[in-house]
């Protein structure tokens, strides 16, 4: 695989943290390019740790499998440490996330009785 | 001009984002052919898959081919790539209660999650490049 300049995905993470809970909007791909990135800017929330992770889907504009074996990742580490994950506004990605078993380690609201 | 199947060709070079492209078109055919959103975007994702795993473990810099076969009731699609193949049936499915104790270090389950979203999946491995060839039928309940 190469990369390329200006045609590679791309994702843009802004967070805010309120009572030991950080929401993280996604804006972009959630894809194999971006997963480091991902990982990277979620560590420090599990390093202190926050009592909460909230991914926010609303901005995200395409998911590969890597991509939520990612998100799935966190969810685990965080679990551990006696935190929690949720994940909102999946929309469209519904069935992909539920597929991977997304709603197995983590809050998803809109998988709640989701029938594939 | 055949009136049973329309063929279509799209080369793509093995750079992550690109497959973007082709997956658009595909968007547009399947919501041209009838099938419903939800499946539209199915049919969207497990393209998205198999092009991004063609990329991703593509040895060369061969393009990778995206064909397009529109019948009247289903639609086709093979991703080939020049790859260094690899064994489909040793491909597990994802173990969801070891990877609740354990995470995911690495990678995803591209595989699994094509399988679960298109009607047929037929993949063609060999140390000469990889063929995975995704249909899906159009139903009454897309009309």
């Amino acid at each position: 695989m190469t990369h390329s300049s200006f045609l590679q995905d791309e994702l843009k993470i802004s967070s805010k943290e309120e009572d030991n809970k950080v929401t993280l909007k996604l804006e972009g791909a959630l894809s194999a390019t971006t997963v480091p990135y991902f990982r990277q800017t979620v560590q420090p929330y599990l390093d202190r740790p926050v009592a909460e992770i909230i991914l926010d889907f609303a901005g995200v504009t395409k998911v590969v499998s890597r991509g939520v074996g990612a998100a799935i990742d966190v969810a685990v580490q965080i679990k551990k440490i006696g935190g929690r994950m949720r994940v909102e506004n999946i929309g469209k990605f519904s069935r992909s996330l539920y597929i991977q078993g997304v709603h197995l380690v983590a809050d998803v609201p809109e998988l709640e009785g989701f029938e594939p | 001009m055949a009136d049973t199947f329309i063929k279509m060709q799209i080369s793509i070079p093995p750079i992550e984002g690109v497959e973007d492209i082709p997956v658009a078109a595909v968007e547009a055919l399947a919501a041209k052919m009838g099938f419903s959103p939800d499946r539209v975007q199915d049919i969207a994702q497990a393209l998205t898959e198999a092009c991004v795993n063609a990329i991703i473990y593509s040895d060369s810099d061969a393009d990778v081919e995206i064909v397009i076969l529109a019948c009247q009731n289903s639609l086709i699609l093979e991703v080939r790539d020049k790859g260094p193949g690899f064994e489909p049936d040793a491909v597990p499915p994802p173990n969801f209660e070891l990877i609740s104790e354990m995470g995911v270090k690495n990678g995803g389950f591209g595989i699994h999650m094509i399988k679960a979203l298109v009607d047929k999946l037929e993949i063609e491995s060999s140390n000469k490049g990889t063929v995975v060839r995704m249909s899906t039928f159009l139903s009454k309940a897309d009309n």
